[in-house]
């Protein structure tokens, strides 16, 4: 189904051609590893390359431009994924069927101007751009706080992999923004566009092939030095028990946990670790659902996720003040339950169901699509979504057994919260 | 069943309406495996006060929403867990205009389907399961209640409102659920929960004929008409009161304003289009104003202006992150007044009305949003694959009349959420 055509050495597009939706889409992708040193000025470039161009000097004139071709939409993208941070563009446009005009081109075109004719003035970007964008990342990285779910997750995590680039987050810090200058920032994107590897995802009724010519077409601008194309596996640590509380003003009390599964580097570890995860903590019919929410309404919400890039699982809830350690001991509980066997065949089979419905909505929808592959890009994996159900559908309840007897658990994060009245 | 194609949209749909009142409709799409269903009700927050068999009654808040949980009660047992186990993601929602229950599936289908509609045709409330719920959704509310994107519109409708329903949260409060039981459940879903006043839209891999018949087969024959719901008096254009600030654990105030319209009447297509075409001009990506705010650092690319209506209310909604609201609302305000004095261009309309085309062209190729689009829409009175058509209908003349009445202080109320004054 999907196509993977190499462009350049270090620049790959994985292309699928479908003609079932009135929508195209594509992303580029510049490929970093997560770092300290580099992590928020990774992510502030889309958005300073966004402001303006020299055909498009404001945002105002590249949205004239868009709504000329039908609404058409571009956005930034800064992904984490693992160890590896990935930043770019995502474009979304209708097919040039439905309008009779040459809308990709076009598109494609928008993204080479982006890409190689950012305003500067004497080497930097442009004052007026980047001290904007700097100051609505730095904005940004502080609204983290506002759900305080997420950040109650990104707080553990912190604290969990203190020394691990995992422990850095998407956008990277405030504190690590600060320093970077318009000149600074313009140095480094000209060393990254020349040394990182680029993956590119296009979907639509285009061809492989003639997706690829257009984009080699464009991106043959791009200044390419030595490429850093080494695959770095994240970092695998041991677990080591902690547990951390911080008092805010909540009617809900957040609970975050971390903790460390085994490696999954091979696609049977991987399905096997993501099915425990459903039969343990993934929907209605989990264990986390069933019998901390439902039975004993000890949570208003309470799931747990994997994280394939990292393996780590991180289990969420929303609480009462008091519950914590109730809570806390209820869901390890039910994990050791699940190490035991005290698994249905009934729970096995409606986790796979639940795992393989979510595969299907991957496959008909393009953004999650381009998230998938692009994912495979980072892990240097081929295999393809419908290869990864069939290994999940494999999936024995002893296998799911032995993944949740490797379950580590590490940290865990406490908001407690405290209403005014 | 009767053929409805709108070849400029690339789209087909079978519609028919049972015997019973339901109104059926079904979007063929073979060439996916998965199928999206969505049953909607006509019955939502704010329909507490109503007449039905000649008497008058006047419900707790927050019924429409504790119903909602409730239906998914079935004698055998808990209808989510069926649906799991047939494969399909099942949820619901409940909003001011309306309730609804929807789920996806690329297996059992038909299973699903039957699944659907006998849960919410089939009425199983116990003291007992009310009672247990009842914790649950006071968790639901204190959730809310600490979410800012949920309190910075709360206050907006409750303080800009004088009469009107949408003055209260979705969900109630603590002590309005308090008074919710078995008996209001029952009276309520005898009320409202009519097949007359439902609509089932399915889009995807499912045969038109397949979907009548599992829908005819669930519902009884008899055409019952819905209650009638009383709003209390017509809302006043003008805002009660223009401001309401609270402070919460923000790193930054975030806002919500609205600019008030007149009410739309049942089945006008027109003046959403006119409302959002005026608030694109005025303040939309590729508006003066917008970049003028977004260089001087009082607005984000999360800023968003667009214009609604719930039961025909309607508003220029307008939204987003600001150090400083208020100069956001002024300068709004004073781009309305130059734009009246000075007019704007023709072509500026026109390459408007092509995006904004495009882009619902676009969000067709979604399967929940359509469905919901089209129960939503139906529920208002219009077709809403028709837009094409509404769109060619709207002139200048419309737009500039939304400019020249709405963006004013009588009609303008702001919501503020800001930091606490020692946070962080």
């Amino acid at each position: 189904m999907e196509q993977r055509i190499e462009l350049f050495p270090g620049v790959h597009l994985t292309a699928i051609q479908s003609d079932k939706f009135k929508t195209g889409c594509f992303s580029l992708n510049l490929v970093r590893p997560l770092c300290r040193q580099e992590a928020a000025m990774n992510a502030l470039i889309p958005s300073v390359l966004l402001g303006g161009t020299r055909r498009y000097p404001d945002i105002r004139s590249i949205s004239r431009a868009l709504d000329n071709l039908y609404g058409a939409t571009v956005g930034t993208l800064i992904r984490k994924k693992g160890e590896t941070q990935l930043v770019g563009f995502y474009a979304d446009y209708i097919e040039d069927e439905l309008v009779g005009e040459p809308i990709f081109q076009k598109m494609v075109e928008l993204l080479g101007e982006l890409l190689f004719h950012p305003l500067t003035e004497e080497g930097a970007f442009l004052g007026r751009i980047f001290d904007g964008e700097k100051q609505k990342l730095t904005d940004a990285i502080e609204a983290v706080v506002n759900d305080k779910r997420a950040y109650a997750t990104e707080q553990m995590l912190k604290t969990m992999c203190a020394g691990e680039p995992y422990g850095v987050p998407r956008t990277g810090d405030a504190a690590d923004l600060k320093p970077v200058t318009a000149l600074g920032l313009y140095e480094h994107y000209q060393k990254i566009l020349a040394q990182s590897r680029l993956e590119l995802f296009y979907m639509g009724r285009q061809s492989p092939r003639t997706a690829a010519d257009i984009f080699a077409n464009i991106l043959q601008q791009l200044p390419r030095g030595r490429v850093d194309g080494a695959q770095r596996a994240p970092l695998f640590v041991q677990a080591h028990e902690k547990t951390v509380e911080k008092r805010l003003n909540l009617s809900q009390s957040k609970l975050s946990m971390g903790l460390r599964t085994e490696r999954t580097d091979t696609i049977d570890t991987l399905a096997r670790n993501m099915v425990m995860s459903v039969v343990f903590g993934g929907g209605p019919n989990s264990k986390l659902f069933r019998k901390v929410r439902e039975e004993q309404s000890l949570c208003y919400y309470v799931g747990a996720s994997f994280d394939k890039y990292k393996d780590v699982m991180i289990v969420s809830a929303g609480i009462d003040a008091g519950q914590r350690d109730a809570v806390k001991d209820e869901i390890l509980r039910q994990l050791s339950l699940c190490a035991e066997g005290d698994i249905t065949e009934q729970e096995m089979e409606v986790a796979k169901r639940q795992l393989d419905a979510a595969f299907r909505s991957v496959m008909d929808s393009p953004a999650s699509l381009d998230d998938f592959y692009i994912g495979q890009t980072v892990l240097g994996a081929s295999y393809t979504v419908e290869v990864l159900m069939q290994a999940v559908q494999r999936v024995t309840r002893e296998q799911v057994m032995a993944a949740a007897q490797a379950v580590k658990p590490d940290t865990v994060y406490f908001l407690r919260g405290e209403p005014e009245c | 069943m009767l053929k409805r194609e709108y070849p400029r949209l690339g789209e087909t749909y079978y519609e028919q309406t049972l015997p019973n009142g339901l109104t059926v409709r079904v979007l063929p799409r073979q060439d996916f495996s998965k199928v999206f269903a969505m049953l909607a009700v006509n019955y939502g927050s704010v329909d507490t006060a109503f007449s039905c068999n000649g008497r008058h009654y006047r419900t707790p808040d927050g019924v429409a929403h504790y119903l909602e949980h409730k239906m998914f009660d079935l004698p055998e047992g808990d209808a989510m867990e069926q649906f799991s186990r047939l494969g399909a993601s099942p949820n619901a929602f409940t909003s001011y205009a309306m309730t609804a229950y929807h789920f996806q599936t690329s297996e059992n289908a038909e299973e699903c389907l039957k699944l659907g509609l006998r849960m919410v045709l089939t009425p199983c409330f116990t003291q007992a399961s009310v009672e247990k719920e009842r914790g649950i959704i006071a968790q639901e509310i204190r959730m809310y209640a600490d979410s800012p994107d949920s309190q910075v519109y709360e206050r907006l409708f409750a303080n800009m409102l004088r009469n009107h329903p949408c003055r209260v949260p979705i969900s109630g409060s603590l002590e309005s659920i308090q008074q919710i039981t078995e008996q209001t459940l029952q009276l309520c879903y005898d009320a409202f929960y009519r097949p007359s006043n439902m609509i089932l839209v399915v889009k995807g891999n499912m045969e038109p004929e397949t979907v009548l018949r599992l829908a005819e087969q669930a519902a009884a024959d008899t055409c019952y008409a819905p209650a009638i719901t009383d709003y209390g008096a017509p809302e006043p254009l003008t805002c009660a009161s223009a401001e309401t600030v609270r402070q919460m654990d923000v790193s930054m105030p975030t806002f919500q304003l609205a600019f008030r319209c007149p009410d739309v009447s049942k089945g006008d297509a027109t003046a959403e289009i006119a409302g959002d075409l005026a608030a694109e001009l005025l303040m939309g990506e590729s508006s003066a104003l917008y970049q003028r705010l977004y260089d001087a650092g009082l607005i984000d690319a999360g800023f968003s202006a667009g214009y609604e209506s719930i039961r025909g209310l309607a508003m220029i909604s307008v939204g987003g992150d600001s150090r400083d609201p208020y100069a956001v609302r002024d300068a709004i305000w004073q781009e309305a007044e130059r734009m009246c004095r000075e007019g704007f261009a023709q072509e500026d309309f026109l390459r408007l009305k092509k995006s904004a085309v495009g882009r619902r062209i676009r969000d067709l190729d979604g399967f929940d949003g359509t469905c919901y689009r089209l129960a939503a829409y139906y529920f208002d009175g219009v077709d809403y694959f028709d837009f094409q058509a509404a769109f060619d209908a709207v002139t200048p003349e419309d737009v500039m009349q939304v400019l020249k009445t709405c963006f004013v202080p009588e009609r303008t109320s702001i919501s503020v959420i800001e930091p606490r004054k020692e946070s962080l």
